[in-house]
């Protein structure tokens, strides 16, 4: 579910389009069954050729457009489909909709000869970290985009986060040239900050196992970077596919799109604990120095440890709090496949709850006065969220969606502080074997 | 050439050579070179030490866009080299305005009025180790209120340009008369921020803080205005002071130069480089576009700063000309 700092963006999230892909979705109360489910197709436009029609497979009842112009995604609508086709008319239609005003920009300043990607100083080096746990499948086909990603000089590292058995390393493998790191402990937050001591360029962008980044994505990143100010770049992230209701559902209410619009979110203007906004660790890219400036990534957050997710939102909150910029890049895309069943999505939303209060729980504890609105402010509108459910008001999500997360959210206290807890013992257990072999 | 450096400066190793290098390039004009002033960042920098980071980083962003028209706001002489000639023919720095503020920017208004090209550079730069607390910024803002009334009183033709001259409502506008009618009780209100500030910080109540420390400031500037301006009615003195900036801009209007942007862009371009006018009346054909306005205490336009004021506010009434303009030509 979006949170309310989400919600404040306004109609820069509202996409017309991901409602739709709801309504096309059937809907109980509780949990919506596969019964009368039609996937959702996903199709990538060069908007400057646009062709007569668009032809998909006959089983997807509509399909998610992403419009380009000249390779830059310029906008998203999901349109019908009919008997394998999504006719031009409406094509054209939604082009003008949801694209026009972005792509009257985009020809000016190319007539102006001032075109708007232009970068502002030296574009930096960048290592490229995908962190991974126990997912081969996906972490091949992510490594096969990153492959095709121009050669700008990158590197590319995959931090194997305690993955079991050996078939992770074994992927790596097949792509030369790509950095294998293992961690022993498991722990996304651990993994980043292992990539972010070991990277050799000055900007660390990161991707997921479950993501395949697009071709553009790294040299959209690199422009990012020009001002002094700017810690962190995000990016507009796509679902890879809609095939389930649990991925439309996701999409939906947990979508990682932020818009196609560039936006500049400056710490020392705003709230801080709006870092939802900014976007998620699926698609962002920091620089090197981040843990000079405001700390590793918290380790007691995020995958792996009892909090389950917040590792990146927290990053985002502290570069906001330190004053620094956030820019969210839409040129830098990423592709993530969402969760295909719907035990796995309601144990995703489950674990975004328990992230979100186990790092409202941190700066709580650190004397935040913010911490503890947000954290009213969240809980009083996943209550409204909830009744809307439980009244079946149209376009409202699931029930059982709702109860995950709020499930999630009375967990995320407690999950902190079993995290923490974690972390001291195995500090002090290493702190002992190091002091014991140095007796030795 | 002289190189000015302020003793919070520490210089990049490329300044000297960053400075000559854009002379020598640009002989063929007075020129002055305005160096970056970077401001440094720690790990635990207090809200005051991250506002004023912004506000500097701020500045530098602004003046690195391309296209930018220079303004005397933008001289900085804390890193700063011109000929000697130029200075002396400038007339140096005046050394009477109140607590010596604002005295960059006021050779920067006589620099501009003498066509003077300025460049800016951060290789040419250094780091500025600003350490000003609160009680430095508050009184530095009395400073500022003062200089900019004897700003207004020297140079009247910059008054819009001016902070005094900005129109304020809600609690800014109170203050501002608390200010003029009560300065004593605008100085408690100020201490009283002060004492009220350092607990904000450490309850993380940024936006609360943010709002506290904008009012004091604002209410510091606005009894310097009010000291400087003197007499038993300081409203009716800023008043005096609008209507005689007015009067002085009806006596010596603008120059504006006329474009067709039908012509083509360097057409354009070549004719703004040639006129150097304040401002610029465009259209496009029988289409009107619009204006770059003659803004006070700005250089005058060169043909580089067209295309970054084409895609800006004018970017919608352009497109609509093109448009027409390209269904003309079908």
């Amino acid at each position: 579910m979006t949170t309310p700092a989400t919600r404040k963006l306004g109609p820069a999230l509202r996409r017309p389009g991901v409602e739709q892909v709801a309504r096309a979705a059937p809907s109980s109360p509780m949990v919506p069954g596969r019964a009368g489910h039609r996937p959702v197709a996903i199709v990538d436009l060069e908007a400057s050729a646009l062709p007569p029609a668009v032809q998909v497979p006959r089983h997807y009842g509509s399909a998610l457009v992403l419009f380009r112009w000249h390779g830059v995604p310029v906008g998203q609508a999901v349109l019908p489909v009919r008997e394998g086709r999504v006719p031009a008319d409406l094509l054209r239609a939604a082009l003008e909709r949801e694209a026009a005003p972005r792509i009257a920009r985009r020809e000016l300043r190319r007539w102006l000869g001032a075109p708007e990607d232009e970068a502002v100083g030296p574009l930096p080096s960048v290592s490229v970290a995908v962190c991974t746990r126990d997912r081969p499948e996906d972490l091949a086909r992510c490594l096969a985009a990153l492959a095709r990603l121009p050669d700008t000089g990158h590197e590319v590292l995959v931090v194997d986060s305690a993955s079991h058995g050996d078939a992770t390393r074994q992927v790596v493998a097949a792509h030369p040239g790509v950095r294998y790191l293992r961690e022993a402990r498991p722990g996304l937050d651990r993994a980043r900050n292992r990539a972010l001591r070991e990277a050799r360029h000055e900007v660390v962008a990161f991707t997921d196992d479950d993501a395949a980044v697009d071709a553009g994505w790294l040299t959209a990143i690199r422009r990012r970077f020009g001002d002094a100010r700017t810690l962190c770049v995000t990016g507009l992230t796509l679902p890879l596919e809609l095939e389930t209701p649990a991925q439309v559902w996701f999409e939906r209410t947990n979508g990682f799109g932020r818009g196609f619009d560039r936006l500049a979110f400056q710490g020392a203007l705003m709230n801080p604990f709006r870092m939802a906004v900014a976007g998620a660790g699926v698609n962002m890219a920091l620089r090197r120095t981040v843990t000079d400036r405001v700390g590793p990534f918290d380790e007691a957050l995020d995958a792996g440890t009892p909090t389950r997710s917040g590792g990146d939102h927290d990053m985002f909150l502290r570069i906001l709090q330190a004053g620094y910029q956030i820019v969210y890049e839409p040129a830098a895309l990423v592709w993530h496949r969402h969760r295909r069943e719907w035990a796995a999505l309601e144990d995703a939303v489950r674990g975004y709850g328990t992230g979100v209060y186990a790092l409202l729980t941190r700066h709580l504890l650190e004397g935040e006065v913010g911490a503890p609105q947000l954290a009213l402010g969240w809980l009083r509108w996943q209550l409204h969220g909830l009744w809307r459910a439980w009244r079946g008001v149209p376009g409202a999500a699931p029930v059982a969606l709702h109860l995950a997360e709020l499930r999630g959210c009375l967990e995320g206290p407690g999950a902190y502080a079993r995290s923490r807890r974690r972390l001291t013992e195995m500090a002090r257990a290493e702190r002992a074997i190091a002091e014991a072999g140095a007796e030795a | 050439m002289l190189v000015f450096l302020d003793d919070d400066i520490e210089p990049l190793p490329t300044l000297l050579a960053t400075h000559l290098d854009l002379h020598a390039r640009h002989a063929d004009e007075p020129t002055a070179v305005i160096g970056a002033p970077i401001p440094i960042r720690g790990p635990r920098d207090s809200y005051q030490h991250i506002a004023v980071w912004h506000w500097w980083e701020e500045q530098l962003a602004r003046m690195e866009r391309p296209g930018h028209r220079f303004s005397y706001q933008d001289v900085f002489t804390g890193v700063f080299s011109l000929p000697k000639g130029l200075f002396m023919a400038t007339g140096t720095f005046a050394c009477d305005l109140p607590e010596s503020c604002r005295d960059d920017w006021e050779f920067g208004i006589r620099l501009l009025a003498r066509g003077t090209r300025l460049l800016y550079t951060r290789e040419g730069g250094g780091w500025h180790h600003e350490m000003r607390n609160h009680a430095g910024l508050h009184a530095r803002k009395l400073a500022e209120g003062r200089a900019d009334v004897a700003i207004a009183r020297r140079h009247p033709e910059l008054w819009p340009s001016l902070r005094l001259a900005q129109p304020v409502a809600g609690l800014a506008r109170r203050l501002v008369w608390l200010a003029f009618r009560s300065p004593r009780l605008a100085e408690r209100f100020e201490r009283l921020a002060a004492r009220v500030l350092p607990a904000l910080e450490r309850l993380g109540a940024r936006g609360t803080w943010r709002q506290v420390q904008g009012a004091a400031l604002h209410s510091a500037y606005w009894r310097g205005v009010a000291v400087e301006l003197g007499g038993q009615s300081p409203a009716r003195e800023l008043r005096r002071l609008a209507a005689h900036a007015q009067e002085r801009r009806r006596v010596a209007p603008p120059r504006i130069l006329r474009l067709d942007l039908a012509w083509g862009l360097p057409a354009a371009e070549f004719a703004l480089e040639a006129a150097r006018p304040h401002g610029a009346e465009l259209r496009w054909g029988a289409i009107p576009l619009g204006h770059i306005a003659a803004a006070p205490g700005h250089e005058r336009l060169r043909g580089r700063h067209l295309r970054m004021e084409l895609a800006g506010p004018l970017a919608p009434r352009l497109m609509v000309a093109l448009a027409l303009g390209a269904g003309a030509r079908d």
